[in-house]
């Protein structure tokens, strides 16, 4: 007879997600859980989100192996809390959904033969994330004891994947971004030499809290300007665009796995330097692999800065949830024609404004792209704080 | 600390009780006079006087049942029955009345009375008088049953049983009556009901109570040699027994062995055999294993009873059967 | 009311109010059990009412009794109250043993009355015990071991009869000689007379019938006077007659009696309206006692249900 239970499912953390990974689970069956208690950590291909118990309880059984990947609302556990997701509470305990895990050793149990486990064998499995029927037993009839397990979890690779193949998830958004955003593009090239000496001057200045990079700008000139051209603060939602309550940012960040894009929210009268810190932060979270639920917040822009790759312009994707990706070059040294037409040298950036045709046309995309430059060509604008 | 046999322990702790407790009064066959047939009660009606140290016919049921009349009155019975296998004649007066009164008459008065006796092989006194019956008594609620293994566990114990509100099945070992060891001055006090770690260790539990415990010790340091390091606990008290003491020791070692000098079928064990496997289940990394009496009676004739006798060597193999 | 030839004690119209509560008391047991609000078994005492009666009259709440599976009268007359004594047959919570041990294990320690027993024999050692706690705490107080003819061939009766000669215990044994060991005559279950065997344990006996209670009062008070004095054990044994069967529902099939029982009831009441009562008054008191009986029996079907919790709780004293 098995106790009733209510179900606890893989949660919906972001709009677009469809699955996510349980990468690891923190409880156990039998665990009383306090209401705030992480349970589980979930992966998406943009986060990794630690997801708390929202009320007291008890684990009945677990569902779902650490390392697999379930649609959202599928069911993870039962325990005594309250149930979540469709349907009424099981009256059974089902069989573990099937699905694809990890087998980092070869199994050992002879075909068709039924797996010979101790109780604690079975526990010190399930605790250090192997499946019990890929130990190898040497017990009496090939049973499975604790040291074999430990065997088994000794001979573990120890930068063991995760589980999670980040190029497949970018691949994935990409190819969706593509395939569903009609993109177009606006460029300009923005004189730099006015950020330039601000930033070099600012840097310099002892009384400085802290140093500000050039995306420290970029981002505050973006941010401005959504501030000051709402229409273009949307996002393409349920065959409209959506107006966002907020000013956020996606930042791409470089990983040695790929490109992780947290969201920075940005106080619309803020200063730079409190937005350089949080710009900061995001990306040292990203580089870490640690980035959760509030780096994925919803923004209209992305920007991805290869400035500092000595590229001329990038053309970028646009990510499926946001309206724009600014693709921004590194500074050129080129010639322009000065106020009386002799030739002057200048340092120039060229932006790359990918725009989602569906929620904003040419001529607000220019716009946009033309206040962007405006804001960065008169860079002290970008320290007041705005009224 | 004094060195003393275990009987001298017993009639201290009977001195110490009847001393400190005018309420507290002794019955038994060849008690008062004779002072006792393992000299356990030696001296103590010259100190307290026929009237609290009883000597009474050779009628057990009886003697049982004035036991429970007398713990109705207000006082404090300790009677012996002489050998564990006559406590037959006393099952009515111990079972259906001492045991029930309490509960039966809706908690009106307690019946706090000690039955004294001894159980165990080891001295060749044949099938009727080598019983170890204690499993009887564990399975009646409301009796208490107590085997201690060690002079200050049997002083410390008997003190206890005696000032316990309920009656008390507190059962001595022939074979430890001449046994000698130390009593602390004064010994520790022992509650009912918790048991003693005898012996620490990380890879396998052996669970034991009354003189099968230095058969354990011994099977411990055999199997040293062997690297496998066994924890041994007394549980000094059967009923009610120490399940979370036991319980904590297997979740430290994943392994199990319950050994008793009782016939091992149906014995004490199988009821610590049993609530480990279903509270202890994700414990365990290998069989319980149990040492007990082989199912028949004990034995008369030297060779023959040391054969049937479940020791050391026993112990040692039901632990290697548990990486079984 | 005339006065019984029991000058110290209560008055026979006491003695009979007594024994009317009694008969009365399992009339109504009687009536609950057929119509299923008394679980299990009962024994009714009916033909018995003389010798509780007569024999509690010369009884203080310290001196102690210990009873018989037939104890309902014993228990009443001891001093149990008619409310603790239905709703412990009723198995309700505030019956005198919280509705644990009913008709079988009635008991009231506060007035001395260690138990009727369901096991033949099985508190004729506790009041041995009784009697042995009663002569170590000093004073006069004395144990009373009840048991019927069924007894005697059990081998305890004979274990305490020694010892209390031996130990010169201040106890009696009173014997409800009703002719019956279950289903069967005594006359085919036991080889002796009480009277004998009191004489092979150097014992002081006396037996007369039990039907007349102020022979019975009168006799008790003799005997009890004697034990409170001498601290040395005495048997009695009253002939009564077993009116119902050994339990309800027993149809007594094997039973061929000669003669109609003798009701002490009837007995006391002829030797009341010798002595000058009047019919009416009698009457009235029968219909008081019934009244009393059935208030009791009304306040006691109303009681609650005990929980299976607080039983658990008392397998243990703390």
């Amino acid at each position: 007879m098995t106790e009733a239970g209510a179900r606890i499912v893989m949660p919906k953390l972001g709009l677009s997600m469809t699955e996510g990974l349980l990468a690891e689970w923190l409880v156990a069956p039998g665990d009383e859980v306090a209401a705030g208690q992480v349970m589980f950590v979930v992966e998406t291909d943009k986060i990794s989100n630690e997801v708390e118990a929202p009320a007291p309880g008890r684990i009945l059984s677990l569902l779902v192996e650490a390392g697999a990947t379930v649609d959202v609302g599928a069911p993870l556990a039962l325990w005594t809390g309250p149930g979540q997701g469709v349907g009424e509470p099981l009256e059974e305990t089902p069989a573990p959904v099937k699905v694809e895990t990890v087998t980092p050793a070869a199994a050992s149990a002879p075909a068709g033969d039924r797996i010979r486990s101790t109780p604690f064998a079975r526990r010190l499995a399930k605790q250090g994330g192997i499946t019990i029927e890929t130990c190898a037993g040497t017990g009496p009839r090939g049973r499975i004891q604790a040291r074999d397990v430990r065997t088994a979890l000794e001979a573990k690779p120890a930068a063991a994947p995760k589980g999670r193949n980040l190029r497949a998830l970018i691949a994935a958004r990409v190819s969706r971004a593509k395939a569903e955003i009609p993109h177009f593009y606006v460029t300009a090239d923005a004189a730099f030499d006015a950020l330039i000496v601000l930033r070099t001057g600012l840097n310099a200045d002892p009384a400085t809290p802290r140093p500000l990079s050039i995306t420290a700008f970029l981002a505050q000139a973006v941010a401005r300007a959504l501030a000051l051209q709402p229409e273009a603060n949307v996002v393409w939602r349920d065959d409209r665009a959506m107006p966002l309550p907020g000013i956020a940012i996606a930042i791409a960040v470089d990983t040695p796995e790929g490109v992780m894009a947290p969201v920075v929210p940005f106080d619309a009268q803020g200063d730079i330097y409190s937005a350089a810190d949080a710009l900061d932060a995001a990306i040292a979270r990203a580089r870490a692999g640690r980035i959760s639920g509030a780096d994925a917040g919803e923004a209209a822009i992305g920007i991805s800065n290869v400035g500092m790759f000595n590229v001329r312009a990038l053309t970028p994707i646009i990510d499926p949830d946001q309206t724009f990706m600014l693709g921004v070059g590194a500074p050129q040294a080129v010639f322009r024609p000065g106020p009386h037409g002799r030739p002057r040298a200048v340092k120039e950036v060229t932006l790359t404004l990918a725009c989602d045709h569906r929620a904003i046309d040419g001529a607000g995309a220019a716009r946009f792209l033309a206040l962007i430059v405006e804001l960065l060509e008169q860079p002290a604008r970008l320290l007041i704080p705005r009224g | 600390m004094s060195e003393l046999r275990f009987a001298h322990a017993i009639n201290r702790a009977l001195d110490d009780a009847m001393a400190r407790d005018e309420t507290v009064v002794l019955l038994g066959e060849d008690i008062g006079k004779a002072g006792g047939i393992f000299a356990a009660t030696r001296g103590l009606q010259e100190r307290y006087g026929p009237d609290r140290v009883i000597d009474m016919p050779i009628a057990e049921n009886a003697i049982s049942g004035a036991a429970v009349g007398l713990a109705l009155g207000g006082f404090r019975p300790v009677i012996e029955i002489m050998f564990m296998d006559f406590m037959a004649f006393a099952m009515d007066a111990v079972v259906n009345q001492a045991a029930k009164l309490h509960f039966m008459f809706g908690g009106q008065a307690p019946v706090p009375l000690v039955v004294r006796t001894q159980h165990g092989g080891g001295l060749n006194a044949g099938p009727q008088h080598s019983q170890c019956l204690e499993a009887w008594f564990a399975h009646i609620p409301g009796l208490k049953v107590v085997v201690p293994a060690t002079l200050d566990d049997a002083y410390a114990l008997l003190q206890s049983a005696i000032d316990d509100p309920n009656p008390v099945i507190f059962v001595e070992n022939k074979a430890l009556y001449a046994m000698k060891g130390t009593l602390s001055e004064p010994p520790p006090p022992v509650p009912l009901g918790v048991a003693r770690i005898a012996r620490p260790g990380r890879d396998l539990t052996i669970v034991t109570y009354g003189a099968m415990l230095f058969q354990a010790l011994a099977a411990a340091e055999t199997l040293a040699a062997r690297d496998i390091e066994a924890e041994v606990i007394d549980l000094r008290t059967i009923q009610p027994w120490d399940e979370a003491a036991v319980l904590e020791s297997l979740s430290r070692t994943h392994r199990l062995v319950v050994a008793h000098e009782a016939v091992e079928a149906f014995g004490a064990g199988a009821e610590i055999a049993a609530r480990m496997a279903q509270i202890g289940f994700d414990e365990l990394d290998g069989p319980i294993q149990r040492v007990g009496g082989a199912f028949m009676p004990v034995p008369f004739g030297r060779a023959l009873e040391a054969e049937y006798m479940p020791g050391e060597a026993e112990i040692v193999a039901a632990a290697l059967a548990t990486y079984d | 009311m005339a006065r019984g030839r029991n000058q110290s004690g209560p008055e026979l119209g006491e003695l009979y109010r007594r024994m009317l509560l009694i008969r009365e008391a399992e009339k109504s047991c009687g009536a609950l059990f057929a119509e299923g609000a008394i679980p299990g078994f009962i024994h009714l005492s009916d033909g018995q009412e003389a010798v509780s009666v007569g024999v509690m009259a010369s009884l203080r709440p310290d001196d102690t009794i210990s009873s018989t599976h037939r104890g309902h009268g014993h228990a009443l007359a001891k001093g149990l109250s008619l409310d603790g004594f239905f709703r412990e047959l009723m198995g309700k919570a505030d019956g005198a043993c919280k509705g644990r041990g009913g008709s079988m294990h009635v008991a009231d320690l506060s007035v001395g009355m260690l138990g009727a027993n369901g096991i033949v024999g099985g508190g004729v050692a506790i009041a041995l015990g009784s009697g042995m706690a009663q002569k170590l705490k000093g004073g006069d107080g004395v144990a009373i071991s009840f048991f019927g003819d069924g007894a005697l061939a059990e081998g305890i009766l004979h274990e305490t009869l020694n010892i209390a000669a031996l130990k010169a215990v201040p106890m009696l044994f009173v014997c409800e000689n009703n002719g019956w060991s279950e289903f069967s005559p005594t006359s085919t279950q036991v080889s002796f007379t009480l009277e004998k065997l009191a004489a092979a344990y150097s014992l002081p006996y006396h037996g007369i019938d039990g039907t007349n209670v102020e022979a019975v009062a009168a006799l008790a008070a003799e005997a009890v006077a004697t034990v409170r004095r001498e601290r040395r054990p005495i048997v009695l044994e009253f002939f009564t007659t077993r009116v119902r069967g050994h339990y309800e529902g027993d149809s007594q099939r094997y039973r061929n009696d000669p003669a109609p029982p003798v009701d002490p009831l009837a007995v006391a009441r002829t030797l009341l309206l010798e002595q000058g009562a009047a019919e009416a008054e009698l009457d009235a008191l029968a219909d008081a006692v019934r009244a009393e009986v059935q208030a009791a029996v009304e306040a006691a079907r109303l009681s609650p249900e005990p929980t299976l919790q607080s039983a658990a709780d008392e397998v243990y004293a703390r």
